[in-house]
């Protein structure tokens, strides 16, 4: 039978390795701080909270592309996926990949209607447990909400020249399970988000950069019907 | 006490009607020697391959991209370290489903989803990756001819596992394997839409849990 636990029988070595990392680890600390930036003034965190706030609230529709990397690092292979986002006020969400598969998820308010090649899939976003975690991660990033959600989340924030970035630690159990903390980069002149970074608490990172931003152009709400 | 002792032997019953092998043999002893050496054919890779994966159990359907990637030992042509496989299964959207390290003789979970988390489920899982990876070169075997199809199939045994590999009539193209240790741990895979060597599709099948794999070949 398989074993659940996570690497038996080395625990020696993991114990000589993290030991000798935690030592080196003073060597790193200027590079950890800088690739995340400086932490942020309180007061600047109170500006930043507000503007987010502000930009979801002015944005009614959003259209970009994104590209996905889910990075494996224990077997290091890299998985990259292309595809176009669509977001309208309220609740309405369009999640289409175009590379390397077809595949698209539909959110429109508690629904789910997911399309993946010819075969399209409804239900309720309550019934399905994954899709609810992806909602409320992806959906929450974007619009600031996950910022607010301290019951769940606790936020450190840290500003580097790219812009700024939030670090969001897991406290729900459940969702501890699966992701360890999310980062989420803010867009220095718009206050949107750029990227975001789930880090899975088996090690693996899910990286989504989102370009070409589009705000508050008109879209269809056919765009959010799959047939 | 007629009806517990039928109870009883219920499950050996239902586990009994759990049949994976193919129908239909008739046995064929001038294909026995030197067997089918098959141009398509599936093999295992020697480094990476994705695909895009459905996984359904009953009314359950799960859906992403699963990548099978052997790992080389730590010390290259060591007798006692072959390496391993990874088998992981990730959400469209990122989320690891599951990851499976696959060493010559056991299998160990490294991550898992917590829905996920069943121990049956994951020794299921990692019974059938074994089909796909060490252990799915056929063992030695007797050669049959299936009467309704005139497919070449080839029986044989390693360990305490039964293995039918079935062959195209000319032996030259694998179109499935069926392997059967145990009612719960049998399973018919099938391989289709080769493109160039390998198979474009596969599909996993549990019948005794209704479980269901098909995996499309993205590279």
């Amino acid at each position: 039978m398989p074993e659940i636990d996570r690497i038996p029988g080395r625990k020696n070595g993991l114990y000589v390795l993290i030991r000798a990392l935690l030592m080196l680890a003073p060597l790193f600390l200027p590079w950890i701080v800088f690739s995340q930036g400086k932490p942020m003034a309180p007061k600047d965190i109170s500006v930043l909270r507000t503007r987010v706030k502000e930009a979801a609230r002015a944005t009614t529709t959003l259209a970009c592309n994104f590209v996905q990397e889910k990075e494996m690092g224990m077997i290091a292979e890299k998985i990259t996926s292309r595809g176009k986002f669509l977001l309208k006020k309220d609740k309405k969400l369009r999640w289409e990949y175009t590379e390397p598969f077809i595949y698209i998820i539909v959110i429109d308010h508690d629904q789910i209607a997911v399309k993946d090649e010819n075969k399209v899939s409804r239900f309720s976003l309550q019934s399905n447990k994954v899709f609810l975690e992806v909602n409320r991660v992806i959906l929450g990033s974007l619009q600031g909400t996950l910022l607010e959600d301290e019951r769940n989340f606790s936020a450190a924030f840290y500003e580097s020249k790219g812009g700024w970035m939030t670090r969001l630690s897991i406290r729900a159990p459940r969702l501890k399970e699966t992701l360890d903390w999310i980062d989420i980069w803010f867009n220095r002149n718009d206050f949107t988000v750029d990227r975001l970074e789930m880090h899975e608490a088996g090690g693996d990172v899910t990286r989504i950069t989102f370009s070409d931003k589009k705000l508050n152009q008109p879209i269809a709400d056919e765009k959010f019907v799959v047939h | 006490m007629r009806n517990s002792w039928f109870i009883s032997i219920l499950p050996l019953l239902l586990a009994g009607c759990v049949s994976v092998a193919p129908r239909g043999l008739v046995r064929d002893p001038s294909a026995d020697f030197p067997g089918p050496a098959p141009f398509a054919n599936y093999t295992p890779p020697t480094d990476s391959r994705l695909y895009k994966a459905t996984l359904e159990i009953k009314d359950h359907r799960l859906t992403g991209l699963l990548i099978i990637k052997y790992m080389a030992p730590l010390e290259p042509g060591s007798r006692r370290d072959h390496g391993s496989y990874r088998v992981v299964f990730t959400s469209e959207v990122g989320m690891t489903f599951f990851d499976l390290e696959l060493k010559e003789r056991h299998t160990r979970v490294m991550s898992c989803f917590p829905s996920l988390k069943k121990r049956a489920l994951l020794h299921l899982l990692g019974s059938n990756f074994r089909k796909l990876t060490w252990e799915s070169a056929p063992p030695a075997g007797r050669a049959y001819r299936q009467k309704s199809t005139g497919n070449l199939v080839m029986d044989g045994r390693r360990s305490k596992t039964r293995y039918w590999y079935v062959y195209s009539p000319a032996g030259d193209t694998l179109n499935g394997l069926s392997a059967r240790s145990s009612a719960s741990t049998a399973v018919k895979i099938g391989f289709s839409r080769y493109d160039k060597d390998q198979p474009g599709v596969i599909t996993l099948e549990n019948p005794l849990i209704g479980m269901k794999m098909t995996l499309k070949n993205l590279h």
